[in-house]
């Protein structure tokens, strides 16, 4: 390489340095200026209402009233059904794609599972309303009365929109992110540890268990948590099918109302004032939860990768 | 016999019934058909009650002149890629076996066929026989988790599970129907076995990752002993330690050696000829030459084994 060339190839590491370092530095910029503007637009809301603003139950743009608990509820209690439904099953599958399904079928079910992945929210909701809705009125529900209707999870009319329609439809969304990241988790456990636990005489089942699922917890964590980031912030299939009622019932069957269908059902008709710096702290709010989640998931994975980066020799699959 | 029934009968017994023997009769014709584990642990134990310590003596007289395993004209393949070509070889009971030869010759996934490592490996194909115990360990009936508790394995790195050092020993007793009082004796008469019980018995509930190298290696022997098995395979167990470290593991080799039927591979002709009993010489996936150790190493028959040995070949 000549001197000259020498110098451009510099040169061009230095721009090439440049602009990465200002596009990563500008969705620090941006990410900052967004928490900023919308305190500041929340203020006036922050200041009248305090602590009141998470724990009223009063929601009232009439007489500029605002407490913000309904929404919180149908925010955790919706998202929370979602993960009781699909932590279990996505780990399952993980764990199945990842070292039980012969490569064929596992290239099959990846496809579907990317698929559910690349579908529109709307989508989902029209989905919910046409299928999911009458399925779980003239279905799910009965049956849940008539087997467990002694908890007041499963009492109340079967109305079909409500709490346990959002919960089925987030669980489907967040399925794929789940089952990706835990296949990514358990890919990184080292082939060293199934084979230590099978020869053994350790059944596939216990090595699953015993060995590579608990190899990688925070791994499996993490997977969790960036799904139940995603149900928290769900807006639209969650708008259309959980009713939008403003309930903190203890049914799963009564209808709710999430922070993100309150913001999509009002934002449109807010003229100014206090009702819109209301409506921006519940954006804030939201927007700090997903954060924090966002946080302590990267403080669990480097951890992870630390962990299992010695040992990514043996990524051969176990059939 | 049966090829887990014998498993057990050269243990010292708890005193046992007549009926317990007749019991294990019954189960033993049942054991043919892949059994649930239990039954099988069962099945071991009531093995052990019935069996005085004649009738263990008997067995080991009985059995110490054949060979625990046998392979007869052994093929294996990775996909086409014919890695064993046609390897017959019978290892004697209660002793220690070498397999030797130069790097991808085969000698890891013969090994590897004795204790069906390698059924997980997509592609893999087996042919001829693998007898243990004068059953073919290949055959339909045969449940590779069983045979894995028979047949124990230490691998080249040292491989504990991110737990405790007592919850590595005690890992492969799960579905034996142990207690946790024998569990922890088990642990411990394992450890001893292993040489590392005075090093650890203070500090069995701390990270097994905590401890060196050489530790970790006796620890997954331990671990393998504790599931009682009467196979140990050993793949390069002192490749990834320093020279003290192997050389504890060589000792432990020669204590094992009296008490199981120990298979080593290694590439260190040192540890190959101090250790061993029988030496197999392997060349291109077939057994160029085979016998004591002494003589192979002494007055080798091949010429490829002379050089090989000699440091000329590999
Ligand atoms: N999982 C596998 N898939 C495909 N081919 C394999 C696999 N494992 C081993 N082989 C092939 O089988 C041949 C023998 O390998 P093996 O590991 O048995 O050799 P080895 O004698 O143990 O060598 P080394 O002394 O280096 O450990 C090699 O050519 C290797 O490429
Ligand atoms: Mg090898």
């Amino acid at each position: 390489m000549t001197h000259e060339k020498l110098e451009t190839a510099k040169l061009g590491e230095l721009a090439f340095r440049g602009a990465t370092a200002a596009a990563a530095s500008s969705i620090l910029a941006l990410a900052a200026v967004y928490a900023v503007q919308m305190t500041t637009n929340s203020w006036e809301s922050i200041v009248r209402f305090g602590w009141d603003f998470v724990t009223g139950t009063a929601w009232d743009p009439v007489s500029d009233v605002y407490g913000a608990l309904p929404f919180i509820w149908g925010t955790v209690v919706s998202s929370l059904v979602a993960l009781v439904l699909a932590v279990p099953l996505s780990i399952g599958l993980a764990a199945y794609l990842s070292e039980v399904a012969p490569v064929r079928i596992r290239r099959i079910v990846e496809f579907f599972v990317e698929l559910l992945a690349a579908i529109p929210s709307v989508v989902y909701g029209l989905w919910g309303i046409f299928v999911l809705v009458p399925f779980v009125r003239e279905h799910v529900q009965p049956f849940l009365q008539n087997t467990l209707g002694f908890l007041p999870l499963f009492q109340g009319p079967p109305f079909g929109y409500g709490m346990l329609t959002a919960g089925i439809l987030l669980a489907i969304m967040i399925l794929p992110i789940i089952t990706s990241l835990t296949r990514e988790a358990l890919h990184a456990v080292p082939i060293a540890q199934r084979e230590a636990s099978l020869a053994l005489g350790s059944t596939r089942w216990e090595t699953i268990r015993h060995a590579v699922l608990p190899y990688n917890k925070s791994g499996i964590i993490a997977a969790i948590v960036l799904g139940l980031g995603r149900a928290l912030g769900e807006t639209m299939a969650v708008t259309m099918v959980i009713g939008n009622v403003p309930l903190i019932s203890p049914s799963l069957f009564m209808p709710g109302q999430t922070v993100a269908s309150l913001l999509a059902n009002e934002f449109a008709e807010v003229s100014g004032g206090l009702y819109l710096s209301a409506l921006t702290e519940l954006g804030l709010l939201l927007f700090g939860v997903t954060f924090i989640l966002n946080v302590v998931t990267r403080l669990f994975v480097p951890l992870v990768s630390r962990k299992v980066g010695g040992a990514a020799e043996g990524r051969r699959q176990l059939t | 016999m049966n090829l887990f029934e014998q498993r057990r009968v050269n243990e010292n017994g708890r005193a046992g019934s007549v009926a317990v023997g007749s019991r294990a009769m019954t189960l033993g014709s049942a054991a043919v058909a892949p059994a649930p584990a239990a039954d099988i642990a069962e099945v071991s134990s009531s093995m052990r009650a019935a069996s005085g310590a004649s009738a263990g003596a008997a067995a080991r007289a009985q059995t110490s002149t054949a060979p625990i395993i046998a392979a007869e004209n052994l093929r294996t393949y990775y996909g086409h890629n014919e890695v064993l070509k046609g390897v017959s070889l019978k290892l004697p009971q209660r002793s220690l076996t070498a397999l030797i030869g130069p790097s991808g010759c085969g000698k890891t996934t013969f090994l590897r066929t004795l204790n069906r490592m390698n059924d997980h490996i997509p592609g893999f194909r087996v042919e001829g026989k693998v007898l243990v115990d004068g059953r073919d360990i290949y055959a339909p009936d045969v449940d590779p988790v069983l045979l894995r508790r028979r047949v124990g394995m230490v691998f080249q790195r040292p491989n504990p599970f991110p737990l405790s050092i007592l919850a590595n020993v005690t890992w492969g007793l799960r579905g034996h129907g142990l207690s946790r009082k024998e569990q922890r004796e088990r642990a411990e008469e394992s450890l001893m076995k292993a040489g590392l019980w005075d090093e650890v018995k203070d500090r069995l509930k701390e990270p097994a990752l905590r401890l060196s190298g050489g530790q970790q290696q006796r620890l997954c022997i331990a671990r393998a002993l504790a599931v009682r098995p009467d196979i140990l395979l050993m793949d390069e167990p002192t490749s990834a330690l320093d020279p003290r470290a192997s050389t504890k593991i060589e000792e432990l080799m020669l204590e094992l050696k009296k008490e199981y039927t120990v298979v080593l591979v290694s590439h260190n002709m040192h540890q190959a000829r101090r250790v061993s009993d029988q030496c197999a010489f392997f060349l291109h996936g077939e057994v160029v030459e085979y016998g004591p150790t002494e003589q192979v190493f002494e007055n080798p028959q091949d010429e490829r084994t002379s050089a090989y040995v000699s440091g000329r070949l590999g």
